[in-house]
């Protein structure tokens, strides 16, 4: 059965449904239908990872999906998009973001859904903090080649004399 | 008229500063702040001026901070944005989700 919503999204304490989220996206419109699960890794170069603790600013992590579903619309014309993420703790294995996108021919599905993936990594604010036996530390990559969204206009001086 | 801020009249002992704000931090900034909202004495209501109170509020975090974005009201704003009542703030640090 053929949900109306045209895109979807989602951020959620709770595992991920993936099939529910495939689901979401199909369409007597649609011949492609694309799902993309991202796991927690047991090695990041080197480092040994136990757990990955997930945080985010709804509105505008909300704000930016809408915003990259539009624009993956108007890019690749596809026809409905599901994102989900998961917060808090998430283990070795289990899925942090499912990523759903239907479209009438395959190359577009998959097309929009890797570069859905790439924005949301780099404009959606979610936040990893790798926890270990060892360590935890939050991650903040060096973003080279890109300025992050809202750093227009800066840096700045600031004076700190006037008021 | 501003809610978020509380005005403060004296500005010889405050160090110039016109009144305060809320702003929300995440991870490792809320991390390095050792809290997850901050009350900073603003010169100007204006993103800048939060930018700056920040700066000057949390040198630890200079670094990150100058990789941070600040938001109002849920959307990414812009230097000379002037804060309205009833502005939220946050400070975004470079993201890692996925």
């Amino acid at each position: 059965m053929e949900g109306r919503r045209v895109f979807q999204f989602d951020l959620t304490e709770d595992p991920i449904d993936t099939s529910f989220v495939l689901s979401t996206v199909v369409s007597a419109s649609a011949g492609a239908n694309v799902l993309f699960t991202g796991t927690t890794r047991q090695e990041t170069e080197g480092v040994i990872t136990d757990w990955l603790e997930y945080d985010a600013y709804k509105p505008l992590a909300e704000r930016e999906c809408v915003r990259l579903y539009e624009q993956a619309v108007s890019k690749f014309k596809i026809i409905k998009c599901s994102i989900v993420h998961r917060l808090g703790k998430v283990s070795v294995g289990e899925v942090s973001i499912a990523v759903a996108v239907s479209a009438v021919h395959r190359a577009e599905a998959f097309a929009s859904a890797s570069w859905l993936l790439d924005r949301i990594k780099e404009d959606v604010p979610v936040w990893k903090r790798q926890v270990s036996d060892t360590q935890a530390f939050w991650v903040h990559p060096e973003q080279e080649g890109h300025t992050p969204r809202g750093l227009n206009g800066f840096p700045q001086e600031c004076d700190n004399d006037m008021p | 008229m501003r809610e978020n801020v509380t005005q403060q009249n004296d500005s010889f002992s405050t160090g110039g500063t016109i009144g305060e704000v809320s702003v929300k931090l995440f991870a490792g900034l809320a991390e390095s702040a050792g809290t997850k909202e901050l009350r900073v004495a603003v010169k100007r209501y204006t993103v800048a001026g939060v930018r700056c109170a920040l700066e000057a509020r949390l040198p630890q975090a200079a670094s990150l901070l100058s990789r941070s974005a600040i938001a109002v009201d849920g959307r990414y704003g812009t230097k000379n944005q002037i804060l309205h009542s009833k502005s939220e703030i946050a400070v975004i640090p470079p993201v890692s989700g996925g």
